[in-house]
Parts: structure tokens; sequence; C-alpha cells
């Protein structure tokens, strides 16, 4: 059964999204750094490497369609079993890397062009 | 028996007696040696039992004997053990007298493996295992897998050693090995024990354990096999009048017809109904009956997948959009659900633990057809939160589904049939989609390092989606990828999880159930995490040594992940700011186990560690040959936490 933790978050983030936060909204990041610290601070543990998701454990990330202010709120201020992460733990900078790492990966080939997805 | 005779005590008949009158005369000449030159060191005696009262050396027909005349007459093929002096004589018993067929002995290298492999043998023969378990210390090893098949409702008969005569316990050790009462250790988690003091007793005992486990609820038995009832001789008065019960035709428990007329009514006049099923197929014609159900009702279903109830891609299937299927639902018939309670409702991993009612149609009717209730016991609390149901039936819900059809045909006017047909097509429309977007998501993943839970799956898919496979293990912890985008076809494709969710299952289970894989002819492909493989990691030698063909796939995300998350979770909400911290005691590196290394020293195939995904599919394809020609064979493949 799909967490319904899962269900209220993608509510959150959607209406933050429709709030009109934007990629560009950003201040500029490293996406290097913004790697080391989705490690060190255990994003990946839910998220994936990728921030690809886990059935039951965190949604997929999106920051490009969230944007940076609505990504950074979530994170201070977690909708539902997220667990908050405050200023004294993650700065706003080190947000602002791991935003620019997520928000510069690559699509990934087209599930069309796998034959192992067939 | 009517005259007690104890062991080694006993003169076998006449037969025995050359052989008795050997042995004595043998002792004889040894405590009385020939004359020899003379000297300072006093003769020492080797034994101080007088001569004349040595007990006999040879024996005819044993009680053990009679114990597997009993297990042959049950249909046991197969009994798992690791050997333990309690039950030497039904050993040999099964080797020997009954030529180590049905059952044949498969040795474990841990009894917690032995009871785990009948859990998994279960699910796939759909006839139960036993395990073997030595006294008092084997049966505490034994007994965290059979709470599993408890908490899972899975049958095996659990055969203990004991000697429960003080007389005849040897000095130290057979005392530590014997317990006045051996099944206290396990009681609470099995359905019924016995430690019967005769031979007549424990044949009746024996088929009442076998009944008892495959009627529903299931669940283990114990049964404590006396060493002196083993290994005594049966005397001829009594040999000539024992008995072995049969089983003859027997059925399983349906709900009462009355109240499933009642559930017809009600799933009639509901507007969205929805099948919540768990614990549901008890047989390969589960999943047929459950869609007969579900296409006169124009029901989707949502699944639980604790066991094989309903294919992952058939259009009614709507398990993977769960929560709007079941927001909708005016009714829901839940069959087997096991936490009805957590249908509805849900207890967030807050500071404050709240109690959340989930969003659910306010008119909702709640059908429940199940066993939960028909075997709950005290202290363990498997048996959930207690929760309303609108219509409780209590039964085995596949037993109940024949009278269900029934009650739907003659209940079914022709404009609910309209009705029903159209709400059905609709239903099938919505699933439609979902494929292509979880491939998506799978591409997204495609190159991830560590390798992603996605990629690893459909590698695997790609190897097998010719075959005729099983895949025993959980999918939890992948994401559940098999059931996004396999194509999970048949009622034996995949058996559901552990139960319990005690860890060290999925490993020595899927060995269980590759065994009767080997016997249908079946390939066996298990995925394991970490954390489970190193809990019996000996399986692999049970697995060569037996030739069982399986694939390992360890999902080595080098952690106990989940715990990982929790103290994650604990920290944070703590505001600890050393991150690092929450590593300690949960990572399963520094150093890395070299899975592969191990699995070679058991003397399977294996390759690994694996870290580039573009690696995986020949590793797949050269482990696959190996098992195809009737061998196990295993991959450690690093990957992403989930």
């Amino acid at each position: 059964m799909t967490n319904i933790r899962n269900f209220w978050l993608g509510a959150a983030l959607a209406v933050f999204a429709i709030s009109g936060a934007a990629a560009q909204d950003a201040p500029k990041g490293d996406a290097k750094a913004g790697l080391a610290n989705f490690q060190k601070y255990g994003c990946y543990t839910c998220h994936g490497i990728l921030g690809q998701g886990t059935l039951r454990d965190g949604p997929k990330l999106n920051p490009t369609a969230l944007g940076y202010p609505a990504v950074l709120q979530q994170l201070r201020t977690p909708r539902y079993e997220m667990p908050a992460y405050t200023a004294v733990q993650i700065s706003d900078q080190q947000v602002a890397d791991i935003f620019t790492y997520l928000a510069t990966l690559p699509k990934g080939p087209d599930p069309k062009s796998l034959k192992q997805l067939q | 028996m009517s005259k007690k005779i104890k062991r080694r005590q006993f003169l076998a008949g006449l037969a025995a007696a050359p052989a008795v009158s050997v042995a004595a005369s043998a002792t004889k000449a040894m405590a009385q040696p020939a004359a020899q030159p003379a000297s300072s060191v006093p003769p020492i005696p080797m034994t101080d039992r007088p001569t004349n009262d040595m007990p006999p050396q040879t024996i005819g027909k044993t009680g053990s004997d009679f114990m597997v005349d009993i297990l042959k007459s049950l249909d046991i093929q197969y009994i798992a053990s690791c050997p333990g002096s309690t039950f030497r004589g039904l050993h040999e018993s099964i080797i020997n007298y009954g030529d180590n067929k049905s059952p044949e002995f498969i040795t474990t290298l841990h009894e917690d493996t032995a009871a785990a492999m009948c859990h998994g043998y279960y699910k796939v023969a759909k006839k139960p295992m036993a395990c073997m378990v030595h006294g008092t210390v084997g049966l505490q090893h034994a007994s965290m897998a059979i709470y599993n098949a408890f908490a899972d409702r899975v049958p095996m008969l659990v055969l203990s050693g004991n000697i429960g005569n003080p007389a005849t316990r040897q000095v130290y050790i057979e005392w530590n090995h014997s317990a006045q009462d051996q099944a206290a250790t396990v009681r609470d988690i099995t359905k019924w024990d016995d430690q019967p003091a005769s031979l007549q007793g424990f044949a009746e005992s024996m088929v009442r354990a076998y009944d008892l486990m495959t009627t529903a609820p299931m669940a283990p038995v114990l049964i404590t096999a006396d060493g002196d009832l083993q290994e005594d001789p049966i005397p001829p008065d009594i040999e000539k009048k024992l008995h072995i019960p049969k089983l003859k035709m027997r059925s399983q428990p349906s709900g009462d017809v009355m109240a499933v007329r009642e559930a017809a009514k009600m799933l009639l006049a509901a507007e969205n109904p929805v099948i919540y099923t768990n614990r549901y197929a008890r047989t390969e014609n589960g999943p047929a009956l459950l869609l007969q159900v579900a296409e006169m009702i124009g029901a989707p279903v949502v699944d639980g997948h604790m066991r094989m109830n309903i294919s992952n891609r058939h259009p009614l299937n709507h398990s993977q959009r769960s929560e709007a299927t079941l927001q909708q639902a005016d009714c829901i018939l839940a069959l087997e659900p096991i936490f009805l309670w957590g249908l509805n409702n849900y207890v967030p991993d807050l500071v404050t633990r709240p109690n959340d009612p989930r969003r659910r149609n306010p008119n909702l009717k709640l059908i429940h057809i199940g066993t939960e209730s028909m075997m709950t016991k005290a202290n363990y609390q498997d048996f959930q939160r207690y929760a309303e149901a609108d219509l409780s039936i209590p039964g085995d819900a596949e037993a109940t589904m024949p009278l269900l059809i029934e009650a739907l045909k003659t209940q079914m006017s022709a404009a609910d049939k309209a009705r029903c047909d159209g709400r059905c097509a609709k239903v099938k429309e919505l699933t439609a989609k979902q494929l292509e977007q979880f491939r998506e998501r799978v591409a997204f993943e495609w190159d991830a390092k560590p390798i992603s839970s996605g990629r690893l799956v459909m590698e695997l898919w790609d190897q097998i989606k010719n075959e005729d496979w099983m895949m025993p293990t959980e999918t939890q912890f992948l994401s559940d990828w098999p059931y996004r985008l396999w194509d999970i076809d048949k009622p034996y494709r995949t058996m559901g999880g552990s139960g319990a969710q005690g860890i060290g299952y999925n490993t020595p289970a899927a060995l269980g159930a590759a065994l009767a894989n080997k016997d249908k002819g079946r390939l066996t492909v298990a995925m394991v995490g970490d954390g489970d493989f190193n809990m019996a990691p000996g399986v692999l030698w049970t697995a060569a040594h037996h030739k069982i063909p399986i694939l390992y796939i360890v999902h080595n995300n080098r952690a106990y992940h989940q715990e990982v998350m929790m103290i994650l979770r604990m920290a944070s909400r703590r505001q600890r700011v050393n991150h690092k911290n929450v590593y300690v005691g949960t990572l399963i590196d520094n150093p890395a186990p070299d899975y592969a290394k191990i699995a070679q020293g058991y003397g399977l195939f294996a390759e690994g560690p694996i870290t580039d995904p573009k690696d995986l599919a020949g590793a797949m394809r050269r482990a696959m040959d190996v098992v195809k020609r009737g061998e196990p064979a295993l991959l450690d493949v690093v990957s992403d936490g989930r």
C-alpha cells in the first residue's frame, strides 16, 4: 500500500510549486558539494542517490519543478513524516548545493531504448 | 507402553541372544586377561559393571523406526536438520531404516535455517515439510523462524528431541538438552504441541498435528520425540497393536453461508466496491476465484502481497494506486487482511505517534472474511489492533469464495450485471498508463552508482522473463519493482513475505522454496539483503551439498539500511548535528564483507562485488548458466539503499 506520507508530501509540494517558486530562485550552488552533502546528511537513504525516490521511504525529488524556496521550506518545516533539518544541522548554502546537484542530474536514457524494460 | 522397558536394558527376543552372549564373553575376556609377566602396576578394570549384568548390544526394530513409518504415511518428503544427540535414534532410522527417502534428510548448519526452509517449502509445495531440532538448544535456535511461520500462518512439523526420563539421561549434557516441558519455548507460536509417552500416542499425535497444522488458520506444530521412545526396541506384543491413523477427506473452514449471502447483498448495493487481499490465496486456485468475484462485481483489487493473490498486470489489480482506490470505495471486501484496522487508519512516525484515520468514504461499509480471529494467542501481538467491521465472517477466505460466487449469481439482477460490467470496464482503464510511468522512473536511475534497485531488478527480469521462474523473496526493500514492472503472471511466481519480519527469513526460506521448485522444474531467483544474508550464510552450504538450484543475489547496501533511516530520524528529531554517528551500529562495512568469497568458500559459483551496473547482465548470464545446470550460484551486487 502506498505510504500515506507520500500523498501528503506530494500534496504539500504541489502547493509550493503552484505558488510560483522556480529554479532560478535558488542561490548559486555547487553540484559536487551538493552530492557530498546529499550523502553526508543522509538524504540519499530515503530518496536514493539520484533523488529518484523509493516506494515506501521517500518520494522522487524534482527540484526544478518545485523551486528552491519550496525545497527549503519542506526541509526546515516538513509536512508529515519527513524529519526536519534546521539551520543548526544544514545551512541554506548547503541546501542550495544539494538543490543544484539534483537540478543538474541528467534525465537518463529513453526507456524505449532499454531492452531490459520491455 | 503397557510394560515400561528401558533403553539399553531390553533383550530383543531370542534373535538378539547370540549377540548378547558374544558381547558378554568379549567383555569377560577383556576383564580377565591371560597371564602376563609380573608388573608393579595393577591391572586397570575395563568396566566397573559386573560382567554378568551387561546390557544387550544389538536390538531389532525400534521406536524411531516406527516414527519413520509415520512420517512416510504423512508423505513428508524432506526433513531439515542439523544433528543432535537427543534425536540420534530418529536420525539413524530416517537414513537407514527409511532409506533416506520420504523423508530425505536435508542437512543444515543452523536450526533457524531448518525451520525457515520449511516455511519457504510449504509456500511453494503447498504441503508441509518437517524440521528436526535438538532438545532445548536446537529448539531455541529455531524459535524465530517458527515465529515467522506462525505469524505468516504457514504450517511446519517441528520434531524436537528430549530425554524425558531423568534416570536414563547421561550425566551433564543430556540434562542440559532435556526439559520437563520442551514445547514451552514455542507454545505461544505454535498451533499445537505434544510430548507423547508411547508409540501409539506418538502416531496419533503426529496425525493430529498434521491435521491441525494444515487446517486454516495454519501454523507450526511441535511434537517432542522422547529419546527412550526413539531408541528402545518395540516389544513384539506392542508392535502388532500399533496403528497409524489415516487422514482421509478433509475440508477447510468456510464462512457461514447466511453471512456470505449478506455480504453479496452489500457488495451488489455498493457503487464503488473494492477488494483488499493480503494473506488470501491458500492454493494456486485462489487467484482465479478472486478474479471471478472481482469481475462479477466490477471491483478493483488492492493487494498486500503476503500471498500470490493476483497477477500484477491484470487490469483489475490497482495495488499501485492503492490509496486512491481505497479512498473512493463505499464498500471494502477485505480477504484475510491481517491488519484490518490499518486499512483505514494510520500511526505516522511522528513524535507523538498520533492515530490518524485515513481519508475514506464516510459511508464506507467494511466486510471482513478471514481466519485472523480463529487463532489468537495472548502474548505475542501479531493479532494487530482491533477493528470494527460492518460484517465479519470468520472462515478461510479462499474456501468461502465459492459460496460468495454462488450468492452473487443468485442475487444479481440483470440491472446489477449491466452496472457491474460497465464499472469493470472503467476500472480496467485506470491502470493502463502505469507501466509506462514506472519504466520512466527506472530509466532515470538506470546508470546510478551504487547500483539502483530498479536497474538490478530489471536486469534480472531480462534474464528470467523467458523461463519458468519463481521469486520467493520479499521486495519491499527493492521498492517493490518486481510487482511494478515484472509480468507476474502465474499463481506460483511469488509467495509473499515472512509474516513477522524476523530478519534472516529470506535467505533460508528461499532455499526451502527452491527445494520445492526443484521438484517442479522451476527456476528460483532470490534477492536478499546483506543484513538478511548475514543471519544465515550457512544456507549456501546446504544449497551446494544438496545441489538445490537457486540464484541468490545479495542486494548489498552494506548496512542495516532501515535502521540507518531510523537513527537518522531520531538524530534529526533531536537536532543532533553529527551525522556521522548515524552509521554507528548500522553499517555492515569497514571491512565490507566479500559475499562472493564467502559463497565460494561454501562451494558455490559466485561473482562480486559488482559495482558497475554495466557488469550486471554478464554476471547474471554466467550465474544463470550454473543454476540451469542444477546448482546454486550467488552474485554480490553493491546497491543503493533501497
